[in-house]
């Protein structure tokens, strides 16, 4: 089977060597006019197949993934075009042709695995519909709305308007979170009270606040509870869910400054403080005053 | 306030001063809707005009809701049952310079807080104007400038009995009307215990005879016309 295997590739080899000579001595002008017809007309039936596939999954695909899709499948009918008629044109066999291309899939590969890799990746992440452009990321430590997504990399630009590239093989292993991936997101906040104060009526009172804010959702309802006591105070929490594309337009420190804010003046007005952490000591026995001079 | 106004133009409320003064060379258009004031230049010919309409409410703050959801006091409907009830709605107020056959937005405010709510689930769900509202057999008086009445009719094609209290409704077909006060007609097809298509109606309520201005139609944006609705996360 080997020793067959080894017979094909001398023939090829044969052949090649053998094909050299007719390419130099046939070659014209005609088959390069040809080859370049051949190219526009590729790129032509490419954008009639883009157009149809542009009116057919709009309404289901997001704007960059149908863009990623469309540009494949052109790349992929200039390929084959070629590769259909490159061998008629200059002599050569399927075989030849395709151990051509194998050889240059290889080449290429070896010499850029990152390239082919951040391709794959992005053809991956074109599957996955994880996130589209004017989403809130957070891909490792970056944290930003999405700017565009290529084939190779993404653009994010953070909070603070740096513009940063992520590569595409990145985003596989790394954690990803999109913040606007649903169209509500829930808060959590946790406040401390001292043990003296009334606990329902701070829960009160945060209730109100949080319900009286414009995009906090009336439903699901925001939740108020004592969640923990702690060695100095009792711990509430609060739970509210907001839409996902206005918590995407302020970021998550301006939105906890407000409510946080809007509690603590909210709870000192009824006259309910925030503690210091602290630690009460109980003495067993009187304290004796040292009156000994040293 | 609502209408056509080629003229000098103010209106002071309690809580709403509009003031439209078309003095030569430059008029001017300032409001002033409780803590919130906006003034604007407007470099307009003498033959513009300025309209005043209600407007579908679901633009202020931002626009982040397309649909309007009221919830009023649980109806229990039996198989084939229909009811006209009538419920209160949030107004927006939009002012439109009108220069031809072209309508452009001015300005929107609202005189009504804003409240959004979640129709259906985190994933799939809506966000929704929320406003609740009672139920009333005859259209109750209200402040054109803040709340407008809703004529529904609910009909149960179910084959069982089904109780609703929520509706929501997609503002692109919002029709509204204005007269005595801001009012509309609409509709609610309970299919399943579960689902219903709610739609609106074109025809004016009674003393409402004048059409408000689609602010979607001036904005000119794609509309695509609708059959409705379908409320497929619940109807209570």
């Amino acid at each position: 089977m080997i020793f067959g295997d080894l017979i094909n590739v001398s023939s090829t080899m044969k052949e090649v060597t053998e094909n050299a000579d007719a390419i130099t001595s046939d070659f014209s002008w005609g088959d390069l006019v040809f080859v370049f017809l051949l190219i526009i007309a590729a790129y032509l039936i490419g954008l009639v197949v883009a157009h149809f596939m542009k009116i057919r999954f709009s309404h289901r695909m997001k704007d960059d993934q149908l863009a990623l899709a469309t540009m494949i499948v052109r790349v992929l009918i200039i390929f084959i075009s070629l590769a259909l008629a490159l061998p008629g044109l200059f002599h050569l066999s399927m075989t030849l042709v395709f151990l051509l291309l194998v050889g240059c899939i290889i080449v290429i590969a070896m010499s850029s695995s990152s390239v082919v890799g951040n391709a794959a990746a992005g053809v991956g992440l074109l599957y996955e519909h994880t996130f589209s452009p004017g989403d809130f990321i957070q891909v490792g430590d970056v944290t930003g709305t999405v700017v565009a997504v290529h084939l190779l990399s993404i653009l994010i630009r953070t909070p603070s308007g740096v513009l940063v590239r992520i590569p595409n093989n990145m985003l596989y292993s790394t954690t990803l979170s999109n913040f606007h991936a649903h169209v509500a997101r829930r808060y959590s906040y946790d406040t401390g009270i001292r043990y003296e104060d009334d606990a329902g009526m701070a829960i009160g009172i945060i209730r109100k606040i949080i319900e009286s804010h414009t995009f906090v959702l009336k439903n699901p309802a925001p939740e108020v509870f004592v969640s923990d006591i702690d060695p100095s105070s009792i711990r509430i929490r609060c739970r509210f869910w907001v839409p996902s594309v206005w918590a995407n337009t302020q970021d998550d420190l301006s939105l906890r400054t407000e409510f946080i804010l809007r509690i603590k003046e909210g709870l000192e007005a009824a006259g309910i403080e925030i503690p210091f952490p602290q630690t009460t000591v109980h003495l067993t026995e009187p304290v004796r005053e040292e009156t000994g001079k040293t | 306030m609502f209408g056509q106004h080629p003229g000098d133009f103010s209106y002071t409320e309690k809580d709403l001063t509009l003031l439209i003064d078309r003095s030569v060379p430059a008029s001017r258009y300032e409001r002033q809707c409780s803590a919130d004031h906006i003034e604007k230049i407007l470099a307009i010919s003498q033959e513009a005009a300025i309209i005043i309409s209600p407007v579908e409410p679901v633009n202020l703050p931002i626009e982040i809701a397309h649909h309007l959801e009221l919830v009023f006091p649980r109806i229990v409907m039996q198989p084939g049952e229909s009811m006209i009830v009538n419920l209160k709605f949030p107004v927006e107020i939009g002012v439109f310079l009108q220069t031809g056959s072209d309508t452009s937005v001015i300005d929107i405010f609202s005189l009504n807080p804003v409240k959004y709510s979640l129709y259906g689930k985190p994933v799939t769900g809506l966000i929704t104007r929320y406003y609740e509202s009672d139920i009333y057999h005859e259209p109750p008086k209200t402040d054109p400038h803040v709340e407008g009445v809703m004529t529904l009719t609910i009909r149960n094609r179910y084959t069982g009995a089904v109780e609703v209290s929520r509706a929501v409704f997609e503002c692109h077909a919002m029709k509204l009307f204005y007269g005595s006060h801001v009012g509309m007609n609409a509709t609610m097809e309970i299919i399943s215990s579960a689902i219903a298509v709610t739609s609106f109606e074109g025809t004016p309520p009674r003393n409402c005879p004048n059409r408000g201005i689609d602010l979607y139609s001036s904005r000119k944006l794609p509309i695509i016309p609708e059959q409705g609705f379908y409320m497929e996360s619940g109807v209570v």
